[in-house]
């Protein structure tokens, strides 16, 4: 099971993944509402993995990612998105994020991606 | 002949089903999969017809097609006459032996079986795939055989076509692509015949992925770039379903699109669900009369006179336009959760409108909003969902001022038509609705609050855990209780809206993160019932109720150093006291706390309010039972 870093604005979303991820055994070993948290702690809590909402205030995901990517090249970051968000997701990959998953998502849809980035 | 290989390697596993199933079972599973093409018919252990998903969506969309085949076999939907080959046929005798069918079966899964036994299918759609990857080692194969592919594709009800990483489409593709595209693509480039029809964010999605997969880089996972190219795009006004093979060219890779006309099949799916919410109309219909006519008249009456007065007697026009926004949004909610949905669009397109001119307020006078209420009449945006109901339920359901009497025939008619149209999950929901129209366990009214919490819970972005009822259960006739039982939702309301904190909040004070509100109801004796609704949030702030009441003049400054908690607690329920300082919509049609206990009253029970401040209210009520 894996230490899972939770970056998205919105506290509600956050509860909801982090229900999902700890019902499965992961560890939610911290949480972050910007971009600027998710830089911080990523460097600071050292996660097996974080997801990364794309639209978020101060900092978005792609940029948050970028700086991730520079700094630590191996990191493992599954994107949130919501619908119409193709391309970004597609910069996002490109930029080396593992996976990517669509609001509204299923638990079960969550849990596969995250265990196929995890590995 | 290069090639000595086992049809055995081609063999696909899809789903079996038995000859005792009904139809649907096969519709249920096309719904649920929907990338499955075809499914196999055993009895025991012998494969005896398959159902190719086209023709199982052909068969049922034809007239009386849905309402024939559901409850029956599905040996009426499968077809018998099945190629089936030993699994060690030489794959290249298979496309001769495909090609010599009758068109309409070209596409038919091959069953493939060993010494008797059944072992799997080949299906066309894959195996051109397969041949077209292994174009450049079989060559020689594909020459003696471009005709009888051709044909293949060419008769396929799919267009195949392949394009390079600079989106050139190759020589080779069927003439459904014609068709979908209405005109030679020779030559072309997908992204000019795509053009007119995908948006920008589509646009930079298709550059971006085909660049990538088709370039130089053998680390990335291909299948997840794929996966964020366009699924479904309409071209002139038919929907065309896109699927994504890499194949590897003579030139190098090349991504092969399978483009599918499921303009049909969207065109009854639309019809399913235009007539399933027709059916859940009714149900609420029925079901919640009182409620329905109440939104009909309080539409009208809004569109007719109170958003003139509203517009006329506004000295702000940002208050005005906040006023009326929230107004037709309450009613687009209203008329939504009753299944009005063609008038809940309308409300829906109406609010777009007022959203835009909230956000350039300035720049919008109190007369633009005056133009744009004149253009909306409240009749033609019920009409539709009006018609809908009396054409089933008759025109004296609108003149109805006491309970609608349904016939028993009438209602048995409604039971089955709910059982066949609509899906297993809703029917459970919907169909003790309408046995209980005559006699309910009180605890099931209250369960279907839970909707509503959770709606509410969803807008202040707090979240409640599903209503817990506990208790015993009390039989009432639903129609007695009527106004009683709508006032409950203001107990609700409050509990959510005043009562429940935010998440965050709940979390600092050692709370868990999803509120709880518990429903209790028990008979106390053969003439009463006790409800009981509590919630676990920060509780009523007395100080607070005090400081209001007097300052609303309610209590003197004298009374409030004397008045002890319970009455305190108890001035929440009175008429002129409203913790909001806004008029809602709801408090504006006169209810709130003191619409349940006048409803109590009117029945002859009571309510009393306990609470502890950050840590919940506990509202009792004592209920007269009715015979």
């Amino acid at each position: 099971m894996a230490k899972i870093l939770v970056v998205d604005d919105s506290m509600i979303s956050r509860i909801n993944l982090k229900k999902i991820l700890v019902a499965e055994g992961h560890e939610v070993v911290g949480e972050g509402g910007n971009g600027v948290e998710a830089v911080k702690k990523f460097s600071e809590l050292k996660p097996d993995l974080m997801t990364l909402d794309i639209t978020m205030p101060e900092m978005d995901g792609l940029e948050a990612l970028k700086k991730i990517m520079s700094t630590t090249p191996g990191a493992k970051v599954v994107m949130i998105s919501a619908l119409s968000q193709n391309a970004k997701i597609v910069e996002a990959l490109k930029t080396g994020a593992k996976n990517y998953i669509t609001k509204p998502y299923e638990p079960s849809q969550v849990l596969k991606v995250i265990k196929d980035a995890v590995i | 002949m290069q090639i000595k290989e086992n049809v055995g390697r081609l063999a696909q596993h899809v789903p079996t089903f038995s000859v005792n199933d009904s139809g649907k079972v096969i519709h249920a599973h096309f719904e649920k999969d929907q990338d499955n093409e075809g499914v196999v018919v055993m009895d025991g252990e012998t494969p005896v017809g398959i159902i190719m998903r086209q023709d199982f969506y052909q068969k049922i969309g034809k007239q009386y097609g849905f309402s024939i085949y559901m409850n029956r076999p599905i040996t009426l939907l499968m077809k018998e006459n099945v190629m089936k080959v030993e699994a060690d046929t030489e794959v290249a005798e298979i496309s001769l032996l495909a090609m010599n069918r009758n068109n309409e079966h070209l596409y038919d899964f091959i069953i493939v079986i060993d010494n008797g036994k059944y072992i799997g299918i080949v299906s066309i759609k894959y195996f051109l795939i397969d041949l077209a990857k292994k174009r450049e080692e079989d060559f020689a194969l594909l020459r003696d055989m471009t005709n009888s592919i051709k044909n293949l594709m060419d008769n396929a009800d799919q267009g195949f076509l392949s394009i390079n990483s600079q989106f050139a489409i190759s020589d080779q593709y069927s003439r459904e692509c014609v068709d979908i595209f209405s005109q030679e693509i020779s030559g072309s480039n997908l992204m000019t015949l795509l053009d007119p029809y995908i948006n920008d964010d589509q646009r930079e999605v298709y550059n971006s992925v085909v660049e990538t997969i088709l370039g130089e880089d053998n680390t990335i996972d291909e299948r997840i770039y794929i996966s964020l190219l366009p699924k479904e795009i309409i071209i002139n006004e038919k929907y065309i379903s896109f699927d994504y093979k890499l194949i590897d060219d003579s030139s190098g890779r090349a991504l092969m699109l399978i483009l599918t006309n499921i303009t049909d099949k969207k065109e009854l799916e639309k019809q399913m669900f235009e007539e399933r919410n027709h059916l859940r109309l009714i149900v609420k219909a029925v079901t919640n009369q009182s409620d329905l006519l109440a939104s009909i008249e309080g539409l009208k009456e809004f569109f007719r006179n109170t958003a003139g007065e509203i517009i006329k007697n506004g000295a702000d026009k940002a208050a005005v336009l906040s006023e009326i926004f929230r107004t037709v949004h309450t009613f687009k909610g209203d008329l939504g959760h009753l299944r009005m949905m063609n008038a809940s669009k309308q409300l829906h397109e109406l609010e777009d409108k007022l959203a835009i001119m909230v956000a350039s307020v300035e720049s919008t006078s109190l007369s633009d909003i005056e133009q744009l209420f004149i253009g909306v009449d409240p009749e033609a945006i019920l009409e539709k969902d009006i018609a809908i109901i009396t054409n089933t339920l008759g025109e004296d359901y609108l003149q109805a001022s006491e309970a609608i009497t349904v016939s028993l025939e009438s209602l048995n008619a409604l039971e089955q038509r709910i059982k066949d149209i609509l899906p297993a999950d809703e029917q459970q929901k919907i169909l003790p609705e309408i046995r209980k129209l005559k006699c309910t366990d009180f605890k099931e009214v209250l369960a279907d609050f839970d909707e509503s919490v959770q709606n509410i819970a969803l807008r202040l972005e707090k979240g409640v855990d599903a209503l817990e009822i506990t208790g015993e259960p009390v039989l009432i006739d639903k129609n007695q209780y009527g106004s009683y039982i709508r006032s409950l939702m203001h107990i609700f309301r409050n509990a959510v809206d005043h009562g429940i904190e935010a998440p965050d909040e709940r979390v600092d004070n050692g709370k868990s993160e999803f509120g709880h509100i518990v429903c209790e109801v028990k008979p106390l004796d053969v003439q009463r019932f006790m409800v009981v609704i509590r919630d676990d949030g920060k509780g009523v702030d007395v100080e607070r109720v005090k400081e209001k009441a007097l300052q609303k003049g309610i209590i003197t400054s004298d009374q409030l150093n004397t008045i002890n908690e319970a009455h305190a607690i108890d001035l929440i329920f009175r008429d002129d006291f409203s913790t909001k300082d806004t008029v809602s919509m709801l408090s504006g049609r006169g209810v709130g706390l003191s619409a349940v206990r006048s409803e109590l009253h009117k029945l002859g029970g009571s309510i009393m309010v306990k609470t502890e401040f950050g840590a919940g209210t506990e509202f009792i009520m004592e209920v007269p039972l009715l015979s």
